[in-house]
């Protein structure tokens, strides 16, 4: 072939190949010009890792600010299933995770098994200590990410109020949920550049968005008042077996200040799934489930026990509504303190006859002792001589037809009457056919008593930032007043009569000036023989600073009113919280050997030191032995004794070691069978069927050991106490 | 033959400038691009490595440069027994590396025989169809199927060792050489069209091959799978816009490319310096063939001429290949970029070609400066 045929080739094999780099130019523009946003945004987006700093979740506080829910930090075990399949050690991870996490091993392998993703999260929430155990293990594939986990330190303490979290931490109850955008903070974001095998490039991105932590919260709960009254109602609510929960709310009245908020049964909210009250896992028993049938009957009971009674479920309030009803009695001038009222028993409204809950009636009675006999046709009076209307307007200006804006999720406003026709407004006069909720009622109680202004219930007195401090507070909001200063003064004087001589009497403390109101409201459908007692007590009754609402939803162990079960353990509440809060008991010449006293601790003393410092407190000393000093005491420090009551000090081990006679108790109530036990040189113990105060109405059936045989002082004597039989 | 004439002229200027420039244009791109992969085995190790490499194709390239081409015509024959039987015996003695065994171990250095099969193709075609014994090239049937089956045999070797790249460029290096020689474009479209079936059925009877051509038209959809290396290399060379992100820069070297300093380092090239560095590797290629065709067109006889053309063509080629492939025009192969990818035995073989091609180039009746 002629070179110049073999030229000619050659420089067409060059065009073609010219031809090639004119395409692979024009492709190398297309992709960078064209295309080139779109790779290089998609390209951005697999190197860098966006991860999010978590903000830290701010603490809940009691109002004198102790701690009552913090974080802390914890880690996120997490798994790179990729590097598990790549290294071979599935078996060691998932016996090792199994091991120290308790993680289901059929779930684990499962996610090891995911092998298209790179992370997959094993745990949450896995405390730092746990987590070290598993990072000494060295395995590869095996990840740790920062985390938080809510503690509430002190376990079960107003947890319907305050609420608890989840495992991503959002807030899912209580405060903790309806506060979570304060609680929460926002979380920051930090974008780092990293490569396929998630390890950082040396590339900066300026992308850093600091997390702010999120506000803490104060509540206006005070932990002591709070701790009192979780105590008397938890007593009340086992007392009697109640069959549906209970409720208490203790109020300053003249703030709105939600001191204490207490519901039963109730759980730990470190641990808000687990049933842990006796009574509610009976009831589940009782049910005789199994399997899943149990399951959806224990998780019904979860989600009950976490909903807050006090505010979201409504209730017919029963005679404690009467207090309403008379105030607006007197502010409308319908009716003077002076007014006589009668009661036969039965009162013809329209065609109806409506009874007195006492049905022989109360005969002639004046306005305050229809009240303290919390006369259904006293308060029918009242509410006729008013007028539907009038009767309406109080009902509205109260509060009762709205929710009081309360912080706590799915609050209730109740039902009531639109239209109220004269047998409605009659039935109506004593709590019954509408319902409201306790919070409501509180707060209308309260405004009956500070002066007549209803206050705004409030629950969170500031806002602090994640140090603690301080920086936002809320004063307290008057809705509007309602009745006058003096109508108020004369509600008081009239709820203190209720309490000193009426129906609510079991809420009287000694030494302290109490008013109230008992209810006892019988559930719907009527004849169903299921009752709510409650009791709404005021302290001090000339100066209210508490107003204490408790309810006793179902009672089931005999006793439902509410003067005879719920009126003592607000009497109760009153009587812990009254010398908390300053108030020291008053005596006078009837009261002076009922007021009980805390027993102080005299060990280490000598008898004349004990002798002044019982002294001081109004107790006796009754010093056994010849010793120096005090080595031990009956009554143990702490217990309650009432004024001019018996310390018994020992001065020497030996000495008690002496023996004594058992004395005769059989037959005797709780305080005189102590008494005699103690004097005797013994202890006294309830018998396991006893459990918490023993009302004055029981009697010692039965006592170990015997009387009259002999044994070493200080034995503690069980007694075993039952309620007196009614001839 | 023109009998044994010592060329008297100088070495060709201006493609020792375009070698050059590519070589220190290659290491410095090959030096950013292994940078990630240095942090582990330390960034010297790679340096001394690809040091040694350019110091030992420098010394394989003045040694071809200096010595007169014309030693081939003798030594030809024996360098394509010696590599047939390298070749044949790859399979047998040499190590699997990336799942194909196309690798020979010398002890101190790995070494692939198919990177020398290429050139030493390059000069038996050469020698074959500058001789002038052989009158006709397009009738002499024992010289067409002399021609076919040496290439048919080389490109089996290839097959055998399951290295299709290295197959199809043999191929298509001999084809080449073939047509400028003056073979029938019949002939030519004939053997064409049975190496087209007979890759075809390789493609289609190893799934992975048939992957890659299904990854080539959707890569996004396998992007987690076999559509990985594409999308990984399109996102890199569409983020390097118009000036790139700056040499050192790129991000995508850092392991999301497989092979950032191999196969792929021309993506690695045009995220860091965009499409101005893009276009300038381009065209130093251009060049080169350029003066490679230039030189080949001058050459002073025909061997000098077949020579220089299928150096460059092998360079171009190459270059085409994996220019096409990083920039998902064809679909992927494990053919390397000249003079910037790593690997020994590329370098060596493509500088041991460049040295030939300089010394013909002394005797070329090219324009020199």
């Amino acid at each position: 072939m002629p070179t110049r045929a073999i030229k000619k080739r050659m420089k067409l094999i060059t065009l073609f190949f010219l031809v090639g780099v004119l395409v692979l130019l024009v492709r190398l523009a297309w992709i960078q010009f064209v295309r080139g946003e779109e790779y290089s945004q998609m390209a951005a987006e697999q190197q860098t890792r966006d991860s999010v700093i978590s903000a830290k979740r701010g603490s809940i506080y009691d109002r004198n600010l102790k701690i009552l829910a913090q974080s802390a930090s914890a880690e996120r075990v997490t798994l790179n299933p990729q590097e598990i399949a790549k290294s071979k050690n599935e078996e060691e991870v998932v016996s090792t995770l199994v091991k120290i996490l308790g993680v289901d091993e059929q779930n684990l392998r499962k996610q090891i098994s995911r092998t298209n993703r790179q992370s997959v999260v094993v745990a949450k929430q896995v405390e730092k200590s746990v987590a070290d155990q598993i990072r000494s293990e060295k395995l590869s594939g095996v990840y740790f990410e920062e985390d938080s986990k809510r503690y509430y330190p002190y376990g079960s303490l107003a947890a319907q109020v305050i609420g608890f979290t989840g495992s991503d931490n959002q807030g899912l109850e209580g405060l903790e949920n309806v506060l979570d955008e304060q609680l929460r903070g926002v979380d920051g974001r930090i974008v780092a550049a990293k490569d396929v095998a998630n390890n950082e490039m040396p590339f900066k991105y300026e992308n850093y968005i600091e997390p702010q932590d999120g506000k803490g919260v104060v509540l206006t709960i005070d932990e002591t008042i709070q701790r009192y009254t979780e105590k008397h109602l938890q007593q009340a609510y086992e007392e009697n077996l109640l069959g549906n929960g209970g409720a208490a709310i203790v109020m300053d009245p003249n703030t709105g200040e939600v001191l204490a908020m207490a519901v039963v049964p109730t759980y730990d909210l470190n641990s808000p799934r687990v049933i842990t009250d006796q009574l509610l896992l009976e009831q589940l028993d009782a049910l005789e489930l199994e399997g899943e049938a149990y399951t959806e009957a224990y998780n019904k009971a979860v989600w009950k026990m976490w909903r807050n009674k006090a505010v979201v479920d409504s209730y017919e309030p029963g005679s404690t509504f009467k207090t309403i009803v008379a105030s607006a009695a007197l502010e409308e001038g319908v009716a003077t303190p002076q007014d006589v009222f009668s009661c036969s028993g039965v009162r013809q409204v329209a065609n109806r006859s409506i009874h007195c809950w006492q049905h022989a009636g109360h005969g002639e009675e004046t306005f305050a002792q229809g009240l303290m006999n919390s006369c259904n046709p006293f308060v029918m009076e009242l509410a006729s001589r008013m007028g539907a209307t009038t009767f309406q307007k109080y009902y509205k200006a109260f509060g009762l037809t709205e929710k009081t804006g309360f912080t706590i999720p799915g609050e209730s406003a109740g039902t009531f009457h639109q239209k109220l026709g004269v047998v409605d407004l009659a039935t109506s006069s004593f709590g019954q056919t509408f319902t409201i909720t306790p919070l409501q009622l509180i707060s209308a109680v309260s405004a009956v008593v500070n002066g007549g202004n209803l206050m705004k219930p409030r629950i969170i007195k500031a806002y602090t930032d994640a140090e603690g401090n301080v920086i936002e507070t809320f004063d307290p909001e008057l809705v509007r007043s309602v009745i006058s200063k003096e109508t108020s003064v004369l509600m008081r004087g009239m709820m203190e009569r209720v309490v000193a001589e009426g129906t609510g009497k079991g809420g009287y403390v000694a030494g302290f000036r109490i008013g109230g109101k008992t209810g006892t409201s019988e559930k719907l459908p009527r004849g169903s023989g299921e009752y709510i007692a409650s009791f709404v007590g005021v302290a001090p009754a000339d100066n209210p600073q508490l107003v204490c609402l408790l309810l006793l939803d179902e009672p089931h162990a005999g006793a439902t009113g509410g003067g005879a079960i719920a009126a003592p353990a607000v009497g109760r509440i009153f009587e812990d919280v009254l010398p908390y809060l300053g108030y020291a008991p008053q005596p006078t010449e009837e009261n002076k050997d009922k007021i009980s006293v805390t027993v102080p601790n005299i060990n280490g003393l000598t008898v004349q030191e004990a002798l002044v410092k019982l002294d001081n407190m109004g107790l006796k000393i009754n010093p056994k032995g010849n010793g120096e000093k005090i080595t031990n005491q009956i009554p143990a420090a702490g217990t309650k004794l009432h004024k001019g009551g018996v310390v018994i000090a020992y001065t020497q081990k030996e000495e008690t070691q002496g023996t004594a006679i058992v004395p005769e108790v059989i037959g005797m109530n709780y305080k005189n069978a102590k008494a005699t036990i103690e004097n005797a040189g013994l202890g006294m113990e309830l018998d396991a069927a006893n459990s918490g105060t023993i009302p004055d109405d029981y009697i010692a059936v039965s006592q170990s050991p015997k009387a009259k045989s002999e044994v070493a002082a200080g034995t503690k004597i069980y007694v075993k106490f039952v309620k007196r039989e009614e001839n | 033959m023109t009998g044994k004439r010592e060329p008297s002229g100088k070495a060709d200027f201006i493609l020792v400038v375009i070698v050059l420039s590519l070589l220190l244009f290659g290491f410095a791109m090959l030096f950013s691009a292994s940078s990630p992969g240095a942090a582990e085995g330390g960034i010297f190790r790679t340096l001394i490595r690809q040091g040694a490499i350019l110091l030992m194709g420098s010394a394989v390239m003045v040694f071809a440069a200096t010595n007169d081409y014309h030693m081939y015509l003798s030594l030809q024959k024996l360098m394509l027994g010696v590599t047939a039987l390298v070749m044949f015996i790859v399979p047998v003695v040499g190590f699997a590396s990336h799942g194909a065994t196309r690798q020979i171990s010398l002890g101190f250095i790995s070494f692939q025989p198919s990177e020398f099969a290429k050139i030493v193709l390059v000069l038996f075609y050469a020698a074959r169809f500058s001789d002038k014994r052989t009158h006709n090239l397009t009738t002499d049937k024992k010289n067409i199927i002399t021609s076919f089956g040496v290439m048919g045999l080389f490109c089996f070797f290839c097959i055998m060792q399951s290295h299709m790249s290295a197959a199809i460029m043999l191929a298509l290096i001999s084809i080449l050489m073939m047509l400028v020689a003056g073979f029938s474009l019949k002939w030519t479209i004939f053997g064409g069209l049975g190496l087209g079936a007979a890759g075809s059925f390789f493609v289609f009877t190893e799934e992975y091959r048939y992957n890659r051509i299904l990854a080539l038209f959707n890569p996004f959809k396998y992007k987690q799978g076999i559509g990985w290396q594409i999308v990984q290399s399109l996102y890199a060379v569409g983020s390097g816009g118009l000036f790139g992100l700056g040499l050192g820069q790129s991000r995508q070297k850092y392991k999301y490319l497989p092979e950032a300093q191999n196969d792929y380092i021309y993506a690695v090239i045009c995220e860091e310096l965009g499409f101005i560095g893009g276009v300038l590797v381009i065209l130093l290629f251009v060049l080169f063939v350029w003066r490679g065709i230039s030189i080949a067109l001058n050459a002073r006889d025909k061997f000098g001429m077949y020579t220089a053309f299928g150096i460059t063509a092998i360079v171009g080629l190459q270059m085409l290949i994996n220019i096409g492939v990083v920039l998902s025009v064809l679909p992927s192969t494990g053919m390397q970029l000249p003079l910037f990818s790593s690997g020994g035995s590329s370098m060596l073989a493509t500088m041991w070609g460049i040295g030939i091609l300089i010394n013909i180039s002394k005797s070329s009746k090219i324009k020199k400066i």
